[in-house]
């Protein structure tokens, strides 16, 4: 901390405090400039490896959100029984002793009956900084969806997550900008100030295109990063996995470039598969066969004398045909023409010819790299994707799809590849703490991570729903299935929820505003008996609440962020980095923090002590540094346990008071993983068809007939979203949304600095509608527009005509738009609602992933001319 | 008051957080961004395909 002398009588105070920014989740390093007490200034913090004292917008806004004007101080209690959009809560001040006591006796009351009946919900402050906390407080009280509904997930990480669990062993896996020379953003903003580790990737990406990367983006919208992109392919929307399989297609079959000794040796690809689909396998061990061709023997994947593995042809083993997998994805890609995907896409056959090519040959297959002294594969090509792909039903399909062109050119886990965050930990870097990819069933990956994971490998039993509120147990290749919630809340008996949802624990994520439609949203909410939100600013969500709690602003919290850096600090060689988040500047009278208040409630309701035993157990705490469950603890002393038996007794709370977070030098074993002992991975997935079947058997028994699952199949497919599927000559174009690189979600959008530069801005609070369209329309720019989809969901907003988006589709910037809280007096009535148009329903989700279609068919009408 | 910010336009990748820092180190009022001509980063067009 620097301390400045007092400059004046005036001055009693001048110091720079280290603190963690929390605008998003990603946690940058700050320091605040504090004078008399009272924030003044907030910049990055140089020595930070998270973001390098580099911010972006959101975060030097900071100060505008913790002064605002709209915050919430004192406990609220809702007099008016109705709930809904725009209904009057008629909010009265109550004190925290009434507010606790409720709360206390509505959860006493549910954790005597069921305690599953307790479901927390939220974002930044129940799952990414303090997920031990969060974990530890469920697990104590009894119930298992204290994380896993309406929070983190909703449109994030849907068709992400599983698939790099699987490939690269990670929650969070990014291109290693370090190196990368070609890279493709297809529906993502990676590294242009969008994403995980924002701030860090943009500093990233902007010096390796400095060196020269080319930057490839495919996306319906000329969004920030493909205007500054070497190329934007606008691409029809849904139709992504239909690029990328013509793509591998040209790889593979046309120029022939694929990096054959990789999928040998670190994939399933020569695994020999049967008829029906499934690995032929060794009688007595019951392992995978492959074809060694050299021997013209069939042999056990890990047999010890392998001369050459065969990838393509068609062997008998005992009688029966096997092909090995990489044959059937090679013959399989054939289809996918790229004269035919031209039609499907928008994208003409000969781009997508070129960009395959530049892609193959960027990968520099049997090229190798020194780092450090070792010798590494060195594939400087790779392919990204988000949520653009994410938000279509199928996009389990098509995430697959993506990775399979980072798989084939083997840029997987080596430099210039797709990479996992920290998917390694050596014992010895961080006391002995240590994990890691290991071998699992067939010889494939296994993810191991420090912290408890749903992970989809080894595969998981399929069966009746009995614990997490989203229907967890029929989606077994997903690592939480988020969006089923509003149906299964909204349908207890259709989906046989084998308890009632009772108590709802909300922090500040606005759930109404970012899923799907807020009516549809808000039914949730009401459905429970009773709702308490933590709460800065009453947004929409919190107007549905029972009982508004005051929480901290960041700048003012103290909560570990060190479980969410061991998955979400860059990708490479650098630094594992542990931050502690104190407080800058005190909160005011009457606002406690989100911790010290769940403890109390704790107290109260009688499981302190369980909740202290799971801390102890998740955190891995051994004496002397552990809690003692006959003793009393406040937040901070919890934190100064924790923290000193992780870092040692010279690295307590007091240390990150002082400096804000710890960081040890990564090792190259640790950062690339391919070539040191790393697992096969797979390209064909022989377990999905066995989830097929089981997951038909199970909903078929619970009578949910209309479950699909045809889309578990080894081997992806593009398939036609509904939206694509809609011909009606009404609704003609696609309404797309898009992230803007300063909002995060919809809480940044009562920031008053944010709003002036949304004002500012040509782009951000309009519909954009590609001129020619606009043309034929008789629509001008400015003009009050109205979208309507058929199912009568509409919004209206102001036309931008642009051609900075396809000509099929209309874009809204996110989903901050169109605030109708009445207490958020900057946001309200600000920019348009994009999620207003989205309805849900199975028929509308990724059955693998439970992703809700997120891009609809839209009928455009004008309202009113607009004013210059 | 004039202000001046010296960017390497090659490393722009259109964030804003140039405008916010000066907003922010300045306490513009409200609608002055930059020199009073906007510091905005322009899109950059691109041809659609037909």
């Amino acid at each position: 901390m620097k301390v400045k002398e007092p400059k004046s009588e005036t001055v009693k105070e001048d110091v720079w405090k280290p603190s963690t920014c929390l605008q998003c989740y990603n946690s940058c390093g700050l320091l605040v400039h504090r004078v008399n007490g009272v924030a003044v200034g907030v910049e990055g913090n140089p020595d930070c490896p998270q973001n390098m004292g580099r911010m972006c917008a959101k975060g030097k806004a900071a100060l505008m959100t913790l002064y605002s004007p709209s915050r919430v101080k004192t406990p609220l209690k809702r007099t008016n029984p109705e709930k809904g959009i725009g209904v009057d809560p008629k909010w009265v001040e109550i004190s925290w002793e009434e507010a606790l006591d409720t709360i206390a006796e509505k959860l006493k009351k549910v954790r005597e009956e069921d305690a599953r009946g307790l479901v927390g919900a939220g974002f930044n402050r129940m799952f990414s900084n303090d997920f031990q906390f969060s974990t530890a407080f469920g697990s104590a009280f009894g119930t298992p969806s204290i994380y896993t509904s309406g929070s983190a997930g909703y449109f994030c990480g849907n068709n992400i997550h599983p698939i790099w669990y699987l490939v690269n062993g990670t929650f969070h896996s990014e291109p290693d900008f370090h190196y990368c020379n070609y890279f493709i953003l297809i529906g993502a903003q990676h590294g242009f100030m969008v994403g995980e580790d924002t701030v860090g990737n943009a500093q990233r990406c902007s010096d390796a295109r400095l060196r020269g990367m080319k930057v490839v983006v495919v996306d319906p919208i000329c969004t920030p990063a493909a205007a500054k992109a070497d190329d934007w392919l606008p691409i029809r929307p849904g139709t992504d996995a239909a690029f990328t399989l013509a793509v591998i297609n040209v790889l593979l079959n046309e120029v022939e470039i694929y990096d054959a000794d990789y999928i040998k040796k670190h994939t399933n690809g020569p695994y020999l598969v049967g008829s029906d689909g499934h690995y032929l396998r060794d009688r007595a061990t019951k392992k995978p066969l492959i074809w060694d061709a050299e021997d013209s023997k069939a042999k056990t994947y890990d047999a010890s004398k392998i001369k050459d593995f065969a990838l393509e042809g068609k062997y008998k083993v005992n009688g029966t045909d096997g092909t090995p997998a990489f044959q059937l994805l090679k013959e399989h890609v054939k289809q996918y023409t790229c004269e035919e995907v031209a039609r499907t896409t928008t994208i003409p056959a000969q781009t997508i010819r070129r960009i395959a090519k530049e892609f193959g040959e960027a990968a520099r297959i049997g090229s190798k790299i020194a780092i450090d002294g070792k010798e590494l594969p060195y594939r400087p090509a790779c392919v990204y994707w988000r949520k653009g792909t994410n938000q279509h039903k199928h996009s389990m399909l098509t995430g697959w799809s993506i990775q399979l062109m980072n798989s084939v050119v083997g840029a997987v886990d080596v430099p210039g590849g797709m990479c996992g965050i920290n998917p390694r930990l050596l014992p010895g870097t961080v006391r002995d703490f240590s994990f890691g990819p290991k071998e699992g069933p067939d010889g494939l990956l296994e993810a191991q991570l420090f912290r408890k994971a749903s992970i989809p490998w080894p595969p998981r039993e399929v069966k009746r729903p009995q614990s997490v509120i989203t229907l967890f147990e029929l989606f077994p290749a997903a690592p939480y299935s988020t969006p089923m919630w509003d149906l299964v809340v909204q349908n207890p008996e259709k989906f046989k929820l084998p308890y009632k949802p009772q108590v709802l624990m909300h922090s500040w994520g606005n759930m109404v505003m970012t899923s799907v439609d807020p009516k549809v949203a808000a039914e949730t909410f009401k459905a429970f008996p009773f709702q308490f939100s933590f709460a800065f600013e009453i947004d929409e969500t919190a107007e549905l609440a029972d009982i508004v709690l005051p929480d901290v602003h960041y700048l003012e919290s103290l909560d570990p962020a060190l479980q969410m850096l061991l998955e979400a600090s860059g990708v490479g060689l650098g630094n594992w980095t542990f931050q502690v988040r104190t407080p800058a500047v005190k909160p005011p009278p009457g606002v406690r923090s989100f911790h010290d208040t769940l403890l109390e409630v704790a107290d109260r309701v009688g499981f302190l002590k369980d909740i202290y035993h799971m801390i102890n157990v998740l955190n891995h705490l051994k004496e002397p540094y552990k809690l003692d469950l006959d003793k009393k603890y406040s937040w901070a002393e919890i934190i100064d346990i924790w923290a000193k038996g992780w870092f040692g007794p010279e690295h307590g709370l007091d240390y990150f008071r002082e400096h804000g977070f710890l960081t040890f030098p990564k090792k190259v074993e640790e950062t690339y993983t391919t070539p040191f002992n790393k697992p096969r991975i797979p390209i064909y997935l022989e377990h999905w068809i066995n989830y097929r079947e089981d997951v038909k058997r199970v909903t078929e028994e619970m009578g949910l007939t209309e479950w699909d699952v045809s889309d578990y199949q080894p081997i992806p497919d593009w398939k036609p979203c509904p939206a694509y599927e809609e011909k009606s000559q009404d609704y003609d174009l696609y309404a797309v949304t898009y992230r803007s690189p300063f909002h995060d979600m919809s809480r940044t959008s009562n920031n008053i600095w944010l709003n002036e530069l949304s004002e500012y801005h040509p782009y951000t609070y309009y519909i954009l509608i590609n001129s020619q369209v606009a043309k034929k329309k008789g629509i001008e720019d400015r003009d009050l527009i109205r979208l309507e989809t058929k199912w009568g969901n509409q919004v209206e907003g102001r036309a931008k005509v642009t051609d900075c988006v396809h000509p099929e589709v209309v874009g809204i910037a996110g989903a901050f738009g169109g605030h109708w809280a009445k207490r958020l007096r900057v946001a309200k009535g600000k920019g348009v609602h994009y999620n207003s148009l989205i309805p849900t329903g199975l028929d509308r989700m990724d059955m693998i992933n439970s992703a809700i279609d997120c891009c609809v068919k839209i009928k455009i009408s004008k309202v009113s001319r607009g004013t210059k | 008051m004039r202000y001046g910010m010296v960017l390497d336009l090659k490393r722009c990748i259109g964030c804003y957080a140039c405008q916010m820092s000066c907003k922010a180190e300045n306490a513009t009022p409200p609608d002055i961004w930059g020199a009073g001509q906007g510091l905005y980063h322009v899109f950059v067009f691109k041809p659609i395909i037909k």
